[in-house]
């Protein structure tokens, strides 16, 4: 076995990034949500080790480089709030509303219901901030003592779900205007919800990259001031 | 992430020197996530069997509240906007 750390972890990034181009690939040939790139090359990275019968755990555990680039990659959402800055001048008070209160609602809804169906506290905590993006998530999560895996997957899951039903349960609701429609699908399911705005329009488009810094933002401030409430209410049920 | 904004605004750093690295790490941001992603393999699976309906009954409604509230809120402030 290799036991050089500095080779494990070229090797792991040599294996994401090949099932990350793979992932990509099928995800274009098929166009399926379910599909998509991240699913895809988790899969087969599990795979991969399944059959060369070496414990998972190697893997995760080599893969510094690529969770430090996570960690780096929260400051960009710093340069897309930049580059969106213009629409929170003209629309500021709809803007800072909307995601105020979408992450409230989305924790306190997360909560409440995980609370009620008897969920583990590791669990609430974990799926707590799953409307936004991925590394923040996941940063947000371990900080709380929540599963980061988890984290990570349901945020994904979250985020086809929130992509695939979103233009239909928009309709429903009648919210027409491209600024709702991109807002709403941004902070429901963060970059996958974004990258369908976009397909609709430019302007669907940039209001779903505002919602990600924003969603991001708020819950960033508002999951450590909810979480002790979330905590003793478990603890009584 | 709130820093980086505040010197952008202060004009300390200057949006073109990051523009390519920036939209470069958003494109293929979720190139990173998989590591996490795979880990949902070490998690013994009695814990996700105990939590799995609790999940995805409040994933989902809450996605739903989310969608709902957010574009609600939006539509309101436009059409009073008019």
């Amino acid at each position: 076995m290799i036991s050089n750390p500095v080779i494990l972890e070229i090797l792991v990034i040599a294996l994401t990034v090949s099932a990350y181009i793979i992932g990509k690939i099928v995800y274009k040939k098929t166009g399926f949500m379910i599909l998509h790139t991240v699913i895809v090359a988790t899969l087969l990275i599990i795979l991969v080790f399944k059959l060369l019968q070496i414990d998972i755990s190697v893997y995760t555990s080599n893969s510094r480089v690529i969770n430090t680039l996570l960690n780096i990659s929260v400051v960009a959402f710093g340069y897309l709030l930049y580059k969106h800055f213009s629409f929170i001048r003209t629309r500021g008070a709809a803007i800072l509303s909307a995601t105020f209160f979408g992450s409230l609602g989305a924790l306190l809804s997360v909560g409440i219901i995980s609370i009620l169906m008897g969920a583990s506290i590791e669990t609430i905590i974990a799926i707590l901030p799953k409307s936004i993006t991925t590394p923040i998530a996941i940063v947000l999560s371990g900080q709380a003592g929540g599963i980061m895996s988890l984290t990570a997957v349901v945020v994904i899951l979250s985020g086809i779900f929130g992509a695939v039903i979103g233009p239909w349960f928009l309709k429903l609701t009648s919210i027409k205007s491209p600024f709702s429609k991109g807002m709403a699908l941004g902070s429901a399911a963060h970059g996958i919800g974004t990258a369908k705005a976009l397909e609709m329009g430019a302007l669907e488009g940039a209001a779903g990259g505002l919602a990600i810094a924003l969603m991001g933002f708020f819950t960033s401030v508002l999951m450590p001031l909810i979480l002790p409430l979330i905590k003793i209410i478990s603890e009584k049920f | 992430m709130i820093i980086l904004f505040l010197f952008l605004k202060a004009g300390i750093a200057r949006a073109e020197w990051l523009e390519k690295p920036a939209n470069f790490l958003l494109d293929n941001l979720i190139l990173f996530f998989i590591p996490a992603t795979v880990g949902i393999a070490l998690i013994p699976f009695e814990i996700i069997k105990h939590d799995f309906l609790a999940i995805i009954v409040a994933s989902v409604l809450s996605s739903l509240l989310v969608l709902w509230l957010v574009g609600f809120i939006v539509d309101k402030f436009e059409k009073s906007d008019k």
